[in-house]
């Protein structure tokens, strides 16, 4: 039997749904790329609006061998994730070509609803997940065409009414049940199969290199990186720097980390040198990075479990953060970072710098040495004063530097610059100073969301500063930004940034607050709800998800209760449906049908009683009474002794009749 | 039907299947209307496509819970909840869709009653994509809030008889196509299912005695013998010279003295088998109606008449057409 003729109606519902599910993935998706599948959608919608032909054989196929062709030519490995979900989108897009039936309008519907389901394995953040609910309502809308026989209606797209309607009935059960399987659904500890990831498509934040620019493309970035709550009082922002990679090699250029073993894991770092301060507490929400490092304050003293503490103090998970993290740590403010071990590599590396490069810089830092001695902390402050008093600037404009000396030109010709200038130029005046000194990259600051209260960290916070080897302390971190501009520390990077409506001022500042909230409590209740989280919620009911036995008892009381509680709303509205006279009639009734007399709804008792009088005079005698009964209690001025009077006439027919 | 004719050693069980459960089965009694559908009536199964979509379904929630990915878990679990809500929905698609009435006229053996089907939403809800199967014809209606919807069937008489409509087969998708709800509608409505009127027309007799010697032309055509055409005059009673000369159509009265009466007597006719005598029957009753006529008929057991008018030819036609058969309810 063949599939009915797929009408234009669920016809056109259908590519509007699947426009509608392609739009996210045009965020990844080669722009040739999406704008190819568009006009797939657009010459398919004009053909079969204009002409009756089908799509010839010779246009069908090559074009789906090219995007079969294309995709795998663009994304490379035919069996990676993204070269997978662009072919099924190519091929669903074919599909639409030649949908002329109900069975094509079904299938394409559901791979639809299949699509908008691997979208969330590339990204899972609150505005795109809320979008796809527009693609599933339409995949469901396309699906009610469909299923609509021919000259009837979907009904649900009619009227905006009946959508309210329909789909209210639909959502008000239906949401409740999402939300308690959602909760409900046992979660996998480890994956069966495949690792957990979300590959991070043009993903930014730091880099772990470091060269002129490099930050200031992010202080134009707002998105989030991570989310603070503190435990007591939240310490003055100045003094929150949010540590990241440590930077050791210079180039003349760029600074990167260290490719000795510097970089690498040390379980035997001891805790911070500085004990007895209270600790402050803190816990971090950590948006994907797609890199391995956490970023904590100074020095922490406590790890967070799955990560290392390397030798320069960096803390790095055991994988990269490829979706929303958490943890927690304690941190003793501005205690400098313990020197560790190998502290003669550890001074080799940082007192290296690029052979025949910034004579200039190298001879002030040398007259410096002289004059003042083997005193980090004085050179520091030597080197701090000669920002403050030369004419330095910040801006996060500066005009390129182009010289092979570049330390040279910034410090003696340019003069301005912005953290990452005054960190590089710093660390190296140091160094030729004979002082161990390295570039630390990360965030500084942060804003405060009252609504949500956390510290908000932005990629715009990114921040370059210095630490310094003072022998009996450790690595001192110095900021040479903070002499320069002090407000940059005080109030953020924002405060060199364009003017915005959205930052701390403007009159959106409180709309911006809420969402990012919203977006907080989105990534700490929905995504990173796993097997932990769970068995932490069904334990404040009292619950251990892992003992199997308790949890079957307390479904089984459940499901126990559901039928009770089902079964008393069945037998209230049949209750209702019928007064007590009349359901004691029926049973006569009932009985009647089953000795084989007919008794059509529309006879009245008197009519029967007078039929049966003839037809079946046996059973007169007993059903007399009954009907008499019945009609005075029914029709007449119903009284107690009426009730009474029929109940006992219908028990004694009943008695008195055989069961069949 | 098999078993309802034999009682079998499964008759108390399919007793009490149909007492729990009316129409699951088609070989359900025939009901009084109105029939109007309950939880007990309407029966639902997710359709091909149902299962189709259930299997995507768990491969969606399977990987989403490998690839601890809460999104696609959350909106595989939409998904389904929606589907799971859509089959009450389709239920209630067709639950208190009662069946109000249902109009079959009688007709000649051979030719197609014409069934008409009256439903309505007894509870005010619109209904949509409702499908409804009589024999091999199809017809899928939409039904707005408490309005009746006839829906026309035809169906071959090809027995004289009572005639009773096959059990109409009610269903719906709606909304999404992901199950199927059905159920069987049997009404004890009938209709009458008169002889074949027999072609061509032997002349009607005119003698109460002479069986096949009556119905001699009435020759001259005299003017008062003759009246305006009707529609349904048989064409050889047409007068046609009396017509050209009178400018309009004119048939024949045909002749009958008020003392002798017109009789159809089954006994009469000879040479032919009960069918054939009961269709000639059929003929010279609509015949002699139509020419005003009145007439008598004599059938084994049953003497009408003699009258003229529409219920006595009704009443004709009935005694014919349940001639020797016996009542199917009985």
């Amino acid at each position: 039997m063949r599939s009915p003729i797929l009408a234009t109606r669920p016809f056109e519902w259908l590519l509007l749904a699947f426009a509608a599910t392609l739009a996210p993935y045009t965020l990844w998706l080669p722009i040739w790329y999406s704008a190819l599948l568009y006009a797939v959608l657009g010459a398919r919608l004009v053909q079969r609006r204009r002409f009756a032909r089908p799509w010839p054989g010779w246009v069908k196929f090559p074009l789906l061998a090219a995007i079969l062709v294309l995709v795998v030519w663009e994304f490379g490995d035919p069996r990676s994730r993204q070269t997978g979900t662009a072919a099924l989108l190519g091929l669903t897009a074919l599909k639409l070509i030649e949908a002329e039936r109900r069975r094509d309008g079904f299938l394409t519907a559901t791979v639809c609803l299949f699509l908008v389901s691997v979208q969330f394995l590339f990204e899972q953040g609150m505005g795109v997940s809320a979008y796809m609910v527009i693609p599933t309502l339409l995949c469901f809308l396309a699906l009610n065409e469909c299923a609509a026989p021919p000259g009837t209606r979907g009904g649900i797209a009619d009227e905006f009414g009946r959508i309210g309607r329909e789909l209210g009935l639909l959502l008000l059960v239906a949401l409740p049940l999402t939300v308690f399987l959602f909760f409900s659904t046992p979660r996998l500890e480890s994956p069966l199969w495949g690792t957990v990831e979300t590959p991070a498509e043009g993903r930014t934040g730091l880099s772990g290199t470091m060269s002129p620019g490099s930050i200031t493309e992010l202080i134009a970035d707002d998105s989030p990186v991570m989310r603070i709550s503190f435990a007591g009082e939240m310490p003055p922002r100045a003094s929150l720097y949010w540590r990241g990679p440590v930077l050791w090699h210079f180039d003349g250029i760029a600074w990167q980390a260290s490719r000795s073993f510097l970089g690498r894991s040390n379980a035997n770092t001891p805790g911070p040198t500085r004990a007895g301060e209270a600790d402050l507490r803190y816990r971090v929400l950590l948006e994907p990075t797609d890199r391995r490092w956490l970023f904590l304050l100074d020095y922490a003293s406590g790890i967070p479990p799955e990560t290392l503490r390397l030798i320069d103090g960096q803390v790095v998970h055991e994988q990269p953060v490829k979706q929303v993290i958490s943890y927690e740590a304690a941190a003793d403010l501005d205690a400098p970072v313990p020197a560790g071990p190998f502290i003669q590599e550890q001074r080799g590396e940082a007192l290296r710098l690029p052979p025949q490069r910034n004579p200039q810089t190298l001879e002030m830092a040398r007259q410096w040495r002289a004059e003042i001695g083997n005193n980090p902390l004085a050179i520091a402050g030597r080197a701090l004063l000669h920002f403050n008093e030369q004419p330095f600037a910040y801006n996060l404009s500066p005009p390129p530097l182009t010289r092979v000396d570049r330390v040279d030109q910034f410090l003696f010709d340019t003069r301005i610059g912005f953290c990452e200038h005054y960190a590089s130029a710093f660390v190296v005046l140091m160094r030729a100073a004979g002082v161990p000194a390295r570039v630390v990259t990360g965030y500084q600051g942060g804003t405060w969301n009252p609504v949500g209260q956390y510290l908000l960290v932005r990629n715009s916070d990114a921040h370059a500063w210095a630490e310094i080897l003072v022998p009996g302390q450790g690595w001192v971190r110095i900021d040479p930004t903070a002499a320069i501009a002090p407000e940059r520390v005080d109030r953020g990077g924002q405060a060199f940034a364009e003017p915005s409506v959205w930052r701390a001022g403007g009159w959106l500042e409180g709309v911006a607050n809420r969402f990012d909230a919203m977006r907080a409590w989105w990534n700490e209740t929905i995504v990173r709800f796993d097997h932990l989280r769970q068995r932490r919620l069904f334990e404040d009911f009292g619950l251990d998800i892992r003992d199997w036995r308790q949890l079957g008892l307390w479904f089984g009381i459940g499901m126990i209760a559901l039928a009770l509680l089902s079964a008393l709303v069945f037998w209230s509205r049949r209750d209702r449906r019928e007064d007590p006279a009349r359901r004691q009639y029926l049973r006569v009734l009932r009985r009647l049908s089953r000795l084989g007399v007919a008794t059509p709804d529309s006879e009245g008792a008197r009519s029967l009683a007078a039929r049966i009088e003839s037809e079946r005079p046996e059973l007169a005698g007993l059903l007399r009474p009954v009907c008499e009964a019945y009609e005075t209690s029914r029709y007449g001025q119903s009284g107690q002794a009426d009730a009474q009077r029929l109940e006992e006439a219908v028990t004694a027919f009943l008695a008195g009749t055989p069961r069949r | 039907m098999d078993s309802t004719d034999a009682p079998s050693r499964l008759e108390p069980l399919w007793r009490w299947i149909e007492r729990r459960l009316p129409n699951l089965l088609r070989r359900h009694r025939f009901e009084p209307l109105p029939i109007t559908l309950n939880q007990r009536r309407v029966y639902i199964v997710p359709s091909g496509f149902g299962l189709f979509f259930a299997v995507v379904m768990f491969a969606i929630l399977i990987g989403a819970l490998n690839y601890q990915n809460n999104m696609a878990l959350l909106f595989g679990l939409l998904v389904v909840s929606i589907a799971a809500v859509s089959m009450l929905q389709t239920f209630r698609n067709l639950d208190q869709l009662s069946l109000v009435q249902v109009a079959a006229d009688p007709v000649y053996a051979g030719d197609q009653v014409p069934i008409a089907l009256h439903l309505r939403a007894a509870d005010g809800r619109p209904r949509y994509g409702v499908s409804l199967r009589l024999g091999s014809l199809r017809r899928h209606i939409d039904l707005a809030a408490g309005a009746i919807v006839v829906v026309h069937f035809t169906a071959p008489a090809l027995r004289r008889g009572w005639f009773s409509p096959e059990p109409a087969t009610i269903s719906t998708r709606w909304p999404f196509g992901l199950f199927h709800a059905w159920s069987h509608l049997h009404s004890d409505v009938r209709t009458l299912v008169y002889p074949r009127p027999e072609t061509p027309a032997a002349p009607l007799p005119r003698n109460p005695e002479g069986g096949r010697q009556g119905g001699t032309d009435p020759g001259d055509e005299d003017l008062r013998a003759l009246r305006a055409y009707a529609p349904g005059d048989p064409t050889h009673l047409v007068a046609w010279k009396a017509s050209a000369r009178m400018g309009e159509l004119l048939v024949r009265q045909l002749e009958m003295p008020r003392s002798r009466e017109t009789v159809f007597d089954y006994g009469q006719i000879t040479g032919l088998d009960r069918e054939a005598r009961l269709s000639r029957l059929t003929r010279w009753v609509i015949e002699a109606e139509q020419a005003g006529i009145p007439w008598r008929l004599k059938l084994p057991g049953i003497d009408l008449g003699p009258d003229s008018g529409p219920a006595h030819r009704l009443r004709c036609l009935k005694a014919l057409a349940l001639h020797a058969l016996p009542d199917p309810r009985h």
